[in-house]
């Protein structure tokens, strides 16, 4: 997967830490990544052009994660694609339950946008892992 | 012919002779029964006159041996008695005596007899087919006395499970209910007839209930117990159908042979209400000072992450004050958040068989850069291969990294600070070991208490909220390990956390060089 580009959708509201994101991942010059501000942006992108991976805040205004995450499941075209939770959520049951809704994996904020894409890569090529800082 | 009715009246004469040994017999063996037998007994003939009794009646009646004599009327018989009665209440025998009027051959009487001293006797009558009458007394004043203890312990109990908040329910081991307290009335609305003997699973929802005949069965050909007294919350059905959160504890109980569980039923809607709000509190805290967090230390780490950015001197000192204060306010609100979380003694972890090795070396990783801004080095001695361990990874590196920063802190600059693992029976020991000032003697006995600072003054010069330690304590509690430190003043501090090893799983490093020079 290191060796080929990797598309990744970044789905974040705080556009300060959505562009953190899209910055370190972009360390990696084999990382394309798309980013928007809504679970509702999301699904559109999704279904459009379905990404690779996509990273996926939990606490959104309108649509949340878990409910965007639902909605990609419902889709077929986007059902199959690895999502990856970013989340301030604080204790290990939060954890425990977004990782039971069906994501590949969770990784909490504030991460260390220097190893991100190495978390995510983790996260995804292992499929019970979660990344915790 | 003379001779013959000589001989005939000698066989009738030995005949009678045995006829009357015979009887003889009878009534000696008669007299012993009643001499042994624990209740009074009497016989009285066709006219109410006594012809036999035995020494318990003596005794029980109270009356002064010799007394009672072949012929006393029963009404002398009860005369006899008469003063140690309290209550007025020997029968009057009047002309007739008092079951002259309507005792029939086969029928029988009782009653009780209440005496000064306390006694109560219980007389039945019995009168014969040829008219006489069987008189027996027992004293069941002690049955009597238990009886009204009883009944005042059922009183008294029966109060108490009425005015306990908690609803109290028992059930047969098919799931019917045999009793309802008032707290389980106010808490379903069902009154306790409407209940007994229904089904439990008219407390429970349909899912629930669906699956509780099945739990049932299984326990009753398994024995084997999941939820016997165990505290658990799940939900009920009131009786209008509204659904309530309740925490249920079960036991079983034997009554007559029989299994009977009781159920402890506390309704936790205001506990589950104010449960979520602290959630949803605690969530809302989290991301609102973690998301700007994520900005600032991202930012910065981005920042000093542009190699071909040639920043002047004195940015880059700027840059690395604002990154080391970010991880100093992200290990703060992690601190605050663990000790505001449900509370970190009941925090969920998920303990599994790991390389504390392996988290020591993550934990070092992640950490020397923070040190190296110190001019302080981590080194580490595995003085063990590995040891494995039932632990949270997570949390444990959580615990470290926590020692680490404290042991960072109060290094001066140039010093180093050591890690081992080593072995010490069945338990891995991890130490960590600084060579700072030394923790001061008055502090000591707070150490690993909530906001504990040894001064202060600490808390603006090395950073920290004084949770660290007490978190540090209870997750290692909560690991099954412990914590402790040795510190001498001056000189430095050790602490050191014992973890139980899971069975073989660890070797030493002379252990492993014998094994490879065995193979060799």
């Amino acid at each position: 997967m290191s060796e080929r580009s990797l598309d990744i959708l970044c789905v974040e509201d705080d556009p300060d830490v959505r562009e953190i994101i899209c910055m370190a991942l972009e360390l990696s010059a084999q990382v394309r990544v798309r980013s928007c501000g809504s679970g509702a942006e999301a699904l559109a992108i999704a279904a459009a052009s379905p990404p690779e991976i996509i990273l996926l805040d939990v606490m959104m205004p309108g649509m949340d994660g878990t409910e965007t995450l639902r909605r990609l499941r419902a889709d077929a075209r986007t059902a199959a694609i690895p999502v990856v939770f970013i989340t301030a959520k604080a204790t290990s049951t939060d954890l425990q339950r977004l990782s039971n809704l069906g994501a590949r994996g969770v990784i909490c904020k504030p991460f260390d946008p220097l190893t991100l894409l190495e978390q995510v890569r983790a996260v995804v090529t292992s499929p019970n892992a979660n990344a915790n800082p | 012919m003379n001779f013959l009715a000589a001989i005939m009246l000698a066989a009738l004469a030995v005949g009678l002779a045995w006829w009357v040994h015979g009887l003889r017999e009878r009534v000696v063996l008669l007299r012993a029964m009643l001499a042994g037998a624990n209740q009074g007994m009497a016989l009285l003939d066709s006219k109410d006159r006594l012809i036999l009794w035995n020494p318990r009646l003596e005794q029980l009646r109270g009356v002064p041996c010799g007394v009672l004599r072949h012929g006393l009327s029963f009404a002398e018989f009860l005369q006899t008695a008469k003063s140690r009665c309290s209550c007025g209440e020997v029968p009057e025998v009047g002309e007739q005596g008092f079951w002259h009027c309507d005792l029939q051959p086969g029928q029988q009487l009782s009653m009780e007899i209440e005496l000064s001293g306390g006694e109560i006797l219980q007389l039945n009558a019995s009168r014969l087919e040829h008219g006489e009458t069987l008189l027996t007394y027992a004293d069941v004043g002690p049955i009597k006395q238990s009886q009204l203890a009883f009944r005042d312990l059922s009183t008294r109990l029966a109060a108490t499970l009425d005015n306990v908040l908690d609803g109290i329910i028992t059930i047969n081991d098919r799931g019917i209910i045999d009793s309802f307290s008032v707290g389980a009335e106010q808490l379903f609305g069902y009154s306790a007839p409407e209940v007994i003997g229904q089904n439990i699973k008219l407390l429970m929802p349909a899912g629930l209930a669906a699956h509780h005949d099945g739990y049932l069965d299984t326990y009753r050909r398994t024995g084997v117990k999941r939820i016997m007294r165990t505290r658990r919350q799940v939900e009920a059905r009131r009786k209008n159908g509204q659904l309530l959160p309740i925490e249920l504890g079960i036991s079983e109980m034997r009554v007559g042979g029989r299994r009977q569980f009781i159920g402890i039923v506390r309704d936790i809607t205001e506990r589950s209400r104010v449960d979520r709000m602290h959630q949803e509190f605690v969530a809302t805290v989290s991301h609102e000072l973690r998301t700007p967090l994520t900005s600032i230390i991202g930012a910065l780490r981005l920042l000093q992450a542009q190699r071909e950015l040639e920043l002047p001197p004195s940015i880059k000192r700027l840059v690395e004050i604002a990154d080391h204060n970010g991880q100093c306010l992200q290990r703060l609100v992690n601190d605050i958040l663990d000790a505001v979380k449900s509370g970190i003694d009941v925090l969920e972890l998920s303990l599994e068989p790991q390389s504390i090795g392996a988290v020591i070396a993550r934990t070092i990783d992640a950490n020397v850069a923070y040190a190296a801004r110190s001019d302080v080095q981590l080194v580490y001695h595995p003085d063990v291969l590995d040891a494995v361990a039932r632990i949270d990874a997570s949390r444990l590196q959580q615990v470290l990294t926590n020692l680490l920063s404290n042991a960072v802190n109060y290094s001066p600059g140039g010093q180093r600070v050591e890690v081992h693992l080593k072995r010490n029976g069945r338990f891995a020991v991890v130490e960590i070991t600084d060579h700072g000032p030394g923790i001061p003697p008055e502090f000591r006995p707070h150490i690993f208490q909530k906001f504990s600072r040894a001064d202060s003054s600490d808390a603006r010069h090395k950073g920290g909220t004084g949770l660290g330690l007490y978190i540090a304590r209870t997750l290692v509690d909560r690991m099954g390990g412990l914590i402790d430190y040795e510190t001498e003043l001056g000189r430095g501090t050790t602490f050191r956390i014992c973890l139980p090893l899971e069975r073989g799983m660890t070797t030493t490093t002379a252990e492993r060089t014998a094994v490879q020079q065995l193979s060799a």
